[in-house]
């Protein structure tokens, strides 16, 4: 899944084309599903969507190229005259649309890959400080509730006040910090006794788990290097050129919807290989 | 040849760094082979010592002087380091969340196996046969975060079990459960000492669960061994004494002057079945005071002043879809003791977090005070209902006592004239003068409680409201804690209490609030909804049921018991 993630996450950088942009959404989109996670997933499109405006209604202002016209409005000190033209608010939505197809997969690797399996990958060289990374993972959830904790009760004293601005806010957050930060000071002391308890550090370790490779690791790769070969390929033949300025242009021809579909079609085939693998016992057995 | 004893404590003393005081003074104890000892004693009275010096922790962790002599299946523990001891002694910490360090179960079981360097082969039998065996098999593919307190600390238990140890020391393993998990996890030790043999050293505070099958019971007084023997022994012994460490219902029968007190409920019940039956007594000639408290209640009087708390079709979702409120309808006069009972999950928190706005209403209305919560912040809301959460720590933020009832009362806006009659006035309710130039976080457990209390109460809010404020309190501190609470409420104030606790409850309430599934279950006189229940109800009902049914609380036990007899 990391492999299959990061070769999207390439694939959308290298390539400006819009249309190859929402394919990547898509391909994500059904390894979400197939993951069994599209529901959190999908709840990750407030971001994308502030993203995308933002850069919609930015680029525009800032840009000074493109043909087309279409606004012109009052002179402004430092900025000069302001313009609009169409060919920035078209890179505008394009730049959003790569923007948040980024931050899709990104959605995607944090709600599938499990840092433990990450860290193993890492076995060999720097075991200290993989565990601690599991350790800071493992942490994280019981902080947060720390955390959450602390704030309510501080909001039920009236320390910490909802209202009366950021600014204000903020400041009547900061003697918690020094509270989080005993908390968790006090929590890892513990943790360093009872890891110490059950005999950390009496030699060499061995490991419980084998991150060996598996049939499904080996298709998601396939996969994966499909999707990256055909990108690049795609970007090296010009196939998927698409250019903002100075007028909107776009190389098509019938080879260009083919590249458009391999991250989707490629997505699609995992989904299926993982149906197939959790019903037919044949297929499990044999592999 | 002489055996080999596993744990042999001799004439063991020892100083805590940069302490005068020792934690432990003079304390010789050995560990016979299977055999299951239970170790109370008052917060600070050295039985988390006394434990961490049974696998080396103290002194090697810690530093610090010690005297005497530990050994541990032979090897002296200062001689030898804590990861060597670890393969005898498997130690079980008090919370949970401090002694996993993986997401995974599965994982965090064959941590310790992977640190002894075992193959691959062995370590898969081992963790395979301890999660089948502790019934952890469904959780495998769990992550350690989505557990409950009780599931993560038989992880805890689980992971030091795969080592194999001769001897294992827990220390208050379930002072952070709830007593259904609680009781779950130590019927569980009590089968591993049964049928493995394990040696068992238990520091415990929730002696009620386990006191009738430890072979040994050893006090913890200051730091020395007050007494060691067995169960039926220390009930005979503690007689005399100004506090006791035993279950509710040996202590009642002790105060009745009982020279052989039952141990549990199943024998308490026999006991008073066979007085009840040599004196002919009939149900109704008993508890007769029982009778008028029952009507005081939400009296007639109070229905027509408008109630002080009052929530209407009140439901709440939380963001994953929780559905932990599902249609409540309540009302809460002003001075009345209200005690929220209840499984885990079955809401009790999530309402009592409506009555100062710190959760707003999915559906419904809350108003307190004539106030409709939705409009009004939760800093003012506070004004009127002051709310202490469960973990005294998170309420406490400045460096000493006075400190932490000042930014209170500057927050609560109340003038600065007022503060120092104020803080006088909660120190004087709480007895904690003494610690008014400490920081709170020298204090013991008990201690701390009351400070947190006292950052709520300073301001004298009308209504109180605690979520378990006895979780990990030994029982002098409840005792404590009871009384002020009822000084509290007799002063005219509303005190509302999530607990868990149900002879605490009945101790002090007089009304209980019965919750199920983010439902209203039963509401009304505690006499009423205890004793009408099966199993929400406290041990002194369930030993005179059947016999005096109206029967709550300690006090009224006590009554029933001297007219039967």
């Amino acid at each position: 899944m990391l492999a299959l993630a990061l070769s999207l996450m390439v694939v959308s950088l290298i390539t400006g084309n819009p249309i190859y942009q929402v394919a990547v959404i898509l391909a994500a989109a059904v390894l979400a599903f197939s993951a069994g996670v599209f529901k959190q997933w999908s709840s990750w499109w407030k971001l994308c969507l502030v993203i995308f405006v933002m850069a919609l209604v930015i680029n525009p202002l800032v840009s000074r190229y493109g043909a087309t016209v279409i606004w012109r409005g009052p002179h402004v000190p430092v900025f000069g005259h302001l313009f609009i033209t169409a060919e920035a608010v078209a890179y505008g939505a394009g730049m959003g649309l790569r923007l948040s197809a980024m931050i899709w997969v990104f959605a995607l690797i944090t709600l599938t890959v499990d840092p433990d399996n990450v860290l193993g990958l890492l076995r060999g060289r720097g075991a200290k400080s993989a565990l601690v990374s599991a350790l800071t993972m493992r942490m994280v959830p019981t902080m947060m509730s720390d955390a959450g904790d602390l704030l309510d009760a501080q909001r039920s004293r009236g320390i910490v006040s909802d209202n009366g601005g950021r600014m204000a806010a903020l400041k009547s957050r900061l003697p918690l910090v020094k509270r989080i930060l005993k908390t968790s000071l006090d929590r890892g002391v513990s943790l360093a006794e009872a890891m110490e308890a059950r005999a950390y550090g009496s030699g060499p370790r061995t490991r419980y788990r084998d991150y060996g490779f598996k049939a499904g690791d080996a298709a998601a790769l396939v996969a994966a290097l499909v999707i990256l070969g055909v990108g690049i390929a795609g970007v090296a033949a010009g196939f998927l050129s698409f250019t903002y300025y100075p007028t909107l242009s776009m190389h098509f021809e019938a080879g260009t919807a083919a590249f458009f579909a391999v991250p989707v079609v490629a997505a699609f085939a995992l989904l299926l290989l993982s149906e197939i693998w959790k019903r037919s016992n044949w297929l499990r057995l044999r592999v | 040849m002489e055996e080999i004893e596993l744990v042999e404590i001799e004439g063991l003393s020892y100083w805590y760094p940069g302490q005068d005081a020792p934690a432990l003074s003079d304390v010789s104890l050995r560990l016979e082979p299977g055999e299951f000892v239970l170790l109370v004693g008052a917060s600070g009275s050295g039985k988390s010592t006394l434990c961490r010096a049974a696998n080396g922790l103290v002194p090697h962790f810690y530093g610090g002087r010690i005297a005497g002599s530990v050994k541990v299946a032979g090897m002296d523990t200062s001689a030898c380091e804590v990861k060597d001891l670890a393969r005898v002694v498997g130690m079980v910490f008090q919370d949970p969340e401090n002694q996993l360090v993986s997401e995974n179960p599965v994982a965090e079981i064959a941590f310790g196996l992977e640190n002894i360097g075992l193959d691959r082969v062995q370590m898969r039998k081992r963790v395979e046969e301890v999660m089948a065996s502790l019934r952890l098999s469904g959780l495998r593919d769990k992550r350690v975060s989505e557990l409950s307190g009780g599931q993560k600390q038989k992880v805890a238990l689980a992971s030091v079990l795969a080592m194999h140890p001769q001897v294992l020391v827990l220390d208050e393993p379930t002072s952070q459960l709830d007593p259904i998990s609680a009781e779950d996890f130590l019927s569980t030790l009590k089968s591993l000492n049964d049928e493995l043999g394990l040696v068992v050293m238990l520091a415990e505070h929730r002696v009620e669960r386990c006191f009738h099958f430890a072979d040994r019971v050893v006090v913890l007084d200051g730091g020395r061994i007050a007494f060691a023997g067995t169960p039926a022994e220390m009930a005979s012994w503690s007689s005399g004494q100004r506090w006791v460490m035993l279950p509710p219902i040996t202590r009642l029968f002790l105060d009745g002057a009982d020279s052989v007190p039952p141990l549990t409920v199943k024998e308490g019940r026999m006991k008073v079945a066979e007085l009840a039956a040599g004196n002919g007594h009939l149900q109704d000639t008993v508890a007769p005071e029982v009778g008028p408290s029952r009507e005081k209640g939400p009296g007639k009087k109070r229905r027509r002043e408008p109630a002080q708390i009052s929530t209407s079709g009140l439901w709440h979702v939380y963001g994953d879809g929780t559905e932990a409120l599902r249609g409540v309808d309540l009302e809460i006069s002003r001075g009345e003791f209200v005690a929220v009972i209840g499984e885990n999950g079955s809401g009790k928190s999530t309402l009592v977090k409506h009555f100062n706005g710190l959760l707003k209403p999915s559906k419904g209305k809350v108003m307190v005070g004539g106030r409709n919560t939705r409009d009004v912040e939760v800093a003012e809301l506070a004004r009127t209902c002051g709310m202490l959460g469960q973990n005294p720590n998170s309420q406490l933020i400045a460096d000493d006592t006075q400190g932490e009832m000042e930014v209170t009362l500057k927050a609560m806006k109340v003038p600065e004239g007022d503060w120092d009659r104020l803080t006088a006035e909660a120190l004087d309710l709480l007895e904690i003068g003494p610690f008014l130039h400490r920081n709170p976080e020298d204090l013991s457990c008990g201690e701390r409680e009351r400070v947190a209390l006292a950052s709520v109460l300073v301001y004298k809010p009308e209504v109180l409201v605690l979520d378990e404020p006895t979780r990990g309190v030994d029982q002098q501190t409840k005792e404590r804690l009871s009384a002020f609470l009822r000084e509290y409420n007799a002063r005219g104030n509303t005190v509302i209490l999530v607990t868990h606790d149900l002879e605490f409850a009945a101790d002090c309430c007089g009304r209980v609030l019965l919750m199920g599934a983010g439902q209203v279950l039963a509401d009304g006189d505690k006499h009423t909804v205890l004793a009408e229940s099966l199993f929400f109800t406290t041990q002194y009902n369930k030993c005179f049921r059947g016999i005096a049914g109206g029967v709550v609380t300690r006090d009224e036990a006590l009554r029933a018991l001297e007219v039967i007899r």
